[in-house]
């Protein structure tokens, strides 16, 4: 079933674990509330435990892992829109969007005007952006990560940062002086 | 003026990924209520070679698959819970001692049945998708064994995600018209089943591989379940080859269908979608 032994398997699946549980809660916990990131961090090592064999050896293995949780998140997302049917924050498009956090004890609040700047952005450049900047990623990973091209993920980078550029304009204006 | 980049940068939510994970590990541990450290009862496994258990009775049921067959890739499995680390770390959260969950409901007849009868009751149940009622004849201070667990492997089953034996699963292998087998030996408190699916997307159109699982039970109650390590049953290639159907021909259903190779069972709505689709990508096979 999985070409090894079940010992073996579990122990190389605990290295696995061992090396990337927090960071991939940590990229679902950027994308969801803090009770779904958990499950959807679980999701992501069940599939990780029945695709074993195919998981690459480092430096692909997190990339790998991203990938995976990617679909994971947007599944999650998916199911949300079921159960609630349209919510309104999710984009007409179906395009999984990033949610405010909401468990404010455990994530520091960001900037909202950057999270609906995020989400104005389409998924493909979006993910690449938050790869890049969020889950710190080389342009090579992200390329691993999303399947693409080098290429295509810088193609992608700078048409976000133009695009982001232009709708986050006033929040990078530098701090003015304070009037009386 | 700030780089745009260095903005977005700023807004990322969790900066200290290691902090996050000890902290959401610790709330998620008060939320349920429970250590299931604290709860670990043994490590003992409780089981019987079938062989050499004198056999009592045997029954063998076939639901066989109707036209078409079925097929659920388990996203499930045995429970995966937080292991390892994170939960031992978070030292400080509070564990209570007691276990939630209601007493399980038995008629009169169900608490003096012997262990064979509680266990094939609760297969019955089982496999035919009747899940609450099977549930019913779980103790909630059941114990499980937990295979995807790293270190302890003891749990209660009241903390398995799919119910460790995997009893989504099998309701939805039901809901699709998957056949399942049984064949239960017992000797005292302990009983020993042997099951297997059958359905046609296993190797050459065979039933699937068998496994074993082992049962603890007493005055129509299960204590320990030990599903068994249970073979992958479906083919992969054959799931492969149906998923390929699926974007080729419905890409719409496709979408929320189908995630990196796994059939998506989340809910009654995509079990019957792939119900109808499975017979239709069957027949034209």
């Amino acid at each position: 079933m999985f070409g090894v032994t079940p010992s073996s398997a579990e122990e190389h699946f605990g290295d696995i674990y061992a090396r990337n549980y927090r960071h991939v809660l940590a990229y679902c916990g950027r994308r969801l509330p803090s009770s779904e990131a958990l499950d959807a961090a679980s999701d992501t090592f069940l599939v990780v435990w029945r695709r074993l064999g195919d998981v690459p050896d480092e430096p692909s293995e997190r990339p790998w892992l991203y990938g995976v949780a990617r679909r994971v998140v947007a599944n999650h997302h998916r199911s949300a829109r079921r159960r609630h049917h349209l919510i309104e924050r999710i984009a007409s498009d179906g395009q999984a969007v990033i949610e405010a956090p909401d468990d404010q004890v455990l994530r520091t609040e960001p900037d909202r005007r950057v999270i609906d700047a995020l989400n104005l952005l389409g998924e493909a450049d979006r993910e690449v952006v938050l790869l890049r900047l969020w889950e710190e990623l080389s342009t090579t990973e992200i390329a691993e990560c999303l399947g693409i091209s080098d290429v295509a993920v810088r193609k992608r980078l700078s048409r976000a940062r133009r695009r982001l550029k232009r709708l986050l304009s006033t929040a990078l204006q530098p701090q003015g002086v304070a009037h009386d | 003026m700030t780089d745009v980049f260095d903005v977005v940068r700023d807004a990322n939510p969790i900066k200290d990924v290691d902090r996050y994970a000890e902290v959401v590990a610790g709330l998620d541990a008060q939320l349920h209520g429970i250590s299931w450290r604290d709860q670990m009862i043994d490590d003992k496994p409780r089981v019987v070679s079938s062989e050499d258990a004198p056999v009592e009775h045997r029954s063998r049921r076939w639901w066989l698959a109707a036209a078409a067959v079925v097929v659920v890739l388990v996203i499930g499995g045995l429970g995966y819970a937080l292991i390892s680390d994170e939960t031992s770390e978070v030292a400080d959260v509070p564990a209570p001692t007691t276990l939630p969950t209601q007493a399980p409901v038995t008629t009169a007849a169900e608490a003096t049945m012997t262990p064979l009868e509680t266990v094939e009751l609760f297969l019955e149940r089982w496999v035919s998708s009747d899940v609450e009622q099977a549930d019913l004849l779980v103790s909630p201070t059941a114990t499980a064994r937990c295979y995807e667990c790293l270190d302890v492997n003891i749990k209660p089953w009241v903390e398995h995600k799919y119910r460790g034996i995997d009893i989504r699963t099998m309701a939805l292998a039901r809901a699709s018209g998957a056949g399942v087998g049984y064949a239960c030996t017992t000797e005292g408190e302990v009983v020993t089943c042997t099951l297997q699916f059958d359905t046609l997307l296993a190797a050459n159109g065979e039933a699937g591989p068998e496994w074993v699982s082992h049962f603890t039970a007493e005055d129509g109650v299960i204590s320990f379940i030990d599903a068994g390590f249970y073979p992958d049953v479906f083919n992969a290639g054959l799931i492969a080859d149906y998923a390929d159907w699926l974007e080729t021909n419905h890409p719409e259903a496709y979408e929320d269908l189908v995630y990196f190779g796994t059939l998506l069972v989340n809910d009654l709505e995509q079990i019957n979608a792939h119900r109808g689709l499975i017979a239709e990508w069957a027949a034209g096979r």
